[in-house]
């Protein structure tokens, strides 16, 4: 799944280690998320979403659409 | 929106660092295998079949894969950063006791499936006897279940989903593996397995297991 985490984490001028820190994860995870290799549990997105001060979806992007009957 | 905001750029020196470190694996890899070869090579007493040879061989590759990382956390700065996939020092430091747990698992375990097959071959310059390489394997399995929950307590998501992964995939390589080979063998196509095959199958299994499910998120090449 895409994100933005990368842009957020940035924009707040933190390394991988410093939102790892934040956070309570390793610096791989963050990597891997930020890489769209790892989807991060309901509540490590959630905490990221906290973090930052924006909505889950504004975070982790979802291509998918519902289909109409 | 379908922006993609989170592309990690890979730069030239991480991929020179990336083969460094597969030339160094596959010299020390093979210098290792050549090395064993010619330990378990007996002229006059060919005592070393095919089973125990294996069996030795992957031993050695989880003695190897904690000498390095023993070596590499205990001098990150010389070693470690270049010959691990880490992107810096601080890595290292930061993942330093797991790193060590992981380089104390792998050189218990290397060294129990090595005596294991030193001892099974019947060798007489093995060091134990077999009903002793099996306690001997057993205490290792009970000091790597105490290893392995510390770890796991320390992992975080990620590190656990990871070691979710590896264990389910070397079930899968078992199931194939052992469900194919066992029907062969009572179709009387071909010959059983060993006892030691067994043993070599699974923590064989588990090691690329380990590759896979870390090449699966994008952990096994360079950033």
């Amino acid at each position: 799944m895409e994100n933005r985490l990368k842009g957020y984490r940035e924009e707040q001028g933190w390394s991988q280690g410093e939102l790892a820190r934040r956070l309570g994860v390793s610096r791989q995870t963050i990597n891997a998320v930020e890489t769209d290799k790892y989807d991060p549990s309901l509540p490590l997105a959630l905490r990221m979403a906290c973090l930052f001060g924006v909505a889950v979806p504004d975070l982790f992007i979802d291509h998918w659409e519902p289909q109409n009957d | 929106m379908t922006e993609r905001l989170s592309e990690t750029p890979r730069s030239a020196n991480n991929w020179r660092k990336f083969g460094l470190q597969a030339v160094f694996g596959a010299a020390f890899g093979a210098g290792s295998m050549i090395a064993l070869m010619e330990l378990t090579f007996v002229p006059e007493a060919p005592l070393w079949e095919p089973s125990h040879v294996v069996l030795a061989g992957v031993g050695l590759i989880y003695v190897l894969m904690g000498l390095l990382v023993g070596v590499g956390t205990l001098a990150p700065g010389s070693i470690g950063q270049r010959m691990l996939n880490v992107s810096d020092v601080e890595e290292l430091e930061e993942g330093r006791s797991m790193f060590l747990y992981s380089s104390m698992g792998c050189l218990t375990l290397g060294i129990s499936l090595a005596l294991f097959a030193f001892a099974g071959s019947g060798d007489p310059r093995s060091p134990v006897a077999p009903d002793t390489a099996f306690w001997i394997f057993l205490a290792a399995s009970a000091f790597l279940g105490v290893l392995s929950a510390i770890m796991w307590r320390g992992f975080d998501e990620l590190w656990r989903q990871l070691t979710m992964d590896a264990y389910a995939l070397t079930g899968q390589f078992l199931i194939v593996v052992l469900s194919l080979w066992g029907g062969a063998t009572a179709g009387g196509l071909v010959g059983g397995p060993q006892p030691l095959d067994l043993l070599s199958l699974t923590f064989g299994g588990l090691l690329l297991a380990c590759f896979v499910a870390v090449g699966r998120r994008g952990m096994a090449t360079p950033n």
